[in-house]
């Protein structure tokens, strides 16, 4: 029902979604090649980061363009739930594009490898679900206007990335996950869901309590 | 004549309008024709009952269902036009139709694609270079395209020349013609409605001033003329409006008969929708 209006967030913004792809693809190899000390997961986390908020901003910046349309488009019976529903599937699928390449480069290029790429992607999901999940309700509640330049502040998420890695669990937590590494990834990636379903929910409530025009 | 949509008690509040206790109803199988000035509150209602903007009280039923548990359903039900400036400029008439079909669960194309050629559209056009009537046609081919029970437009005739707005208005008649069906719409051209409305609601700062049948409206009211010196106080006080000048007077009243006791001198002629919109708009300031 609402894959026609991520495809319309794909169209109004055709040259970022390429972009994205170039990003998802281009940004670890570049990493490895100038900097390989920021390559493995911190080149993984730019490029999903990257993606997201260039997108968004894009998105919203055409959105803000032609506000009749969103209007139009809840008119519909895809309502203004299904406008918000998408917008976080958008950000689901910008991690895939990231995700995939970047997986298949960890297996030939060794600059890229990360320890336990499950456990990577893991932690890249949940902050990118952290940090989307707290911009896009701010973008629905103030508009476009006066959030544009609050995506930015997401660029200094590397520093949760290297605060994650340096979170110290009690022993016997961390010697149950050592020995089952695949759950704690998992763990992850539901707190990632659970971010993501909260941040849903609350811009849901902001959108449907808003006058769109 | 069922009503179709049941709007009561609508309210919404801004710093400096409100929308006060707006309540009417659209009937079946008639083009109601939703008037008043500019500022007057016809697209804040129309955003309301499409809850585009978040009211502060009031209930909106379709076929007697109220919409705030089934607004799917409603959505699935009605066809929508806005003004202007809904579609990408960038994207073609494809593209934009490939967004917004998927949504109706009724979607006709064969009816879209008979609806294109009638309105000289090709679905390869970019939205962007499409004259302002085009758009509006567009914007009529996808309302009429999923078998929708009630049209909800807003001034949909604004900036279009007169040939469009009589085709605007026989597609219009076309649509509620197999019955079962109604076309609700504003404006504040009026000469429109003289040709297309059944009935008319009025709108005037925020609250609704009349709801009638539209030839019961004409007959109500009249325009009355007269030398000065046959306008006494008690004529004026029968008259909604009374534009004095150095030749005489003009009035609208909706007290015909009692005028014409007072003075056999007054002409009293049949009037418009546009006067009696003004009469109203002017004496409620």
């Amino acid at each position: 029902m609402i894959i026609p209006l991520i495809k319309k967030d794909i169209m109004i913004v055709k040259g970022y979604a390429l972009c994205v792809i170039a990003l998802g693809i281009g940004l670890p190899l570049l990493l490895a090649w100038r900097q390989p000390e920021m390559g493995g997961l911190y080149s993984f986390l730019m490029a999903v980061l990257i993606s997201s908020v260039a997108f968004n901003l894009a998105i919203s910046e055409k959105e803000n363009k032609y506000p009749k349309v969103t209007a139009l488009l809840a008119s519909t019976p895809y309502m203004k739930s299904g406008i918000v529903r998408s917008k976080y599937w958008l950000h689901l699928i910008i991690y895939a594009v990231c995700c995939i390449p970047f997986f298949i480069e960890t297996r030939f290029i060794p600059e890229l490898a990360v320890d336990n790429f499950l456990h990577g992607a893991a932690i890249v999901f949940l902050i990118q679900a952290v940090c989307m999940g707290i911009l896009l309700p701010v973008q629905f509640k103030f508009g476009y206007e006066k959030t544009k330049f609050l995506g930015f502040l997401i660029f200094l998420s590397p520093f949760l990335l290297t605060a994650a890695e340096n979170i110290k669990l009690p022993p016997e937590i961390t010697n149950y996950f050592n020995s089952t590494p695949a759950v704690l990834s998992l763990m992850i990636f539901a707190f990632g869901i659970a971010a993501w379903l909260i941040s849903l929910n609350i811009s849901k409530k902001i959108v449907i309590n808003k006058d769109l025009l | 004549m069922a009503a179709i949509l049941e709007v009561s008690g609508l309210k919404k509040s801004y710093d400096k309008f409100s929308l006060q206790n707006v309540s009417f109803n659209i009937q079946e199988g008639c083009i109601t024709g939703f008037i008043g000035i500019n500022g007057a509150g016809k697209t804040t209602t129309i955003h309301s009952i499409l809850n585009l903007i978040h009211t502060d009280a009031g209930t909106i039923k379709f076929r007697g269902k109220d919409i705030s548990s089934s607004e799917k359903q409603f959505k699935d039900k009605i066809g929508v036009v806005f003004d202007s400036g809904c579609f990408y400029d960038e994207l073609s008439i494809k593209d934009m139709t490939a967004i917004i079909s998927p949504s109706y669960s009724n979607w006709d194309d064969r009816i879209f694609q008979k609806y294109l050629e009638r309105f000289s559209l090709r679905k390869e056009q970019t939205v962007g270079t499409l004259s302002k009537g085009m758009k509006m046609k567009y914007s009529l081919a996808l309302a009429l395209s999923h078998n929708a029970e009630l049209l909800i437009m807003d001034e949909p005739t604004s900036g279009l020349d007169p040939l469009m707005r009589e085709q605007f208005i026989s597609i219009l008649k076309e649509y509620v013609e197999p019955g079962g069906r109604a076309v609700f719409y504003s404006t504040h051209n009026t000469t429109d409605l003289d040709k297309s409305a059944d009935m008319l609601i009025m709108i005037n700062a925020g609250s609704i001033v009349f709801e009638e049948d539209k030839d019961a409206l004409l007959e109500k009211f009249r325009t009355v003329k007269g030398d000065l010196k046959h306008l006494t106080p008690d004529i004026e006080a029968l008259m909604l409006r009374c534009d004095k000048s150095k030749y005489g007077f003009e009035g609208i009243t909706d007290k015909a008969e009692t005028i014409k006791q007072y003075s056999m001198n007054l002409l009293l002629e049949r009037t418009t929708i546009e006067e009696i919109m003004l009469a109203y708009a002017k004496e409620r300031g």
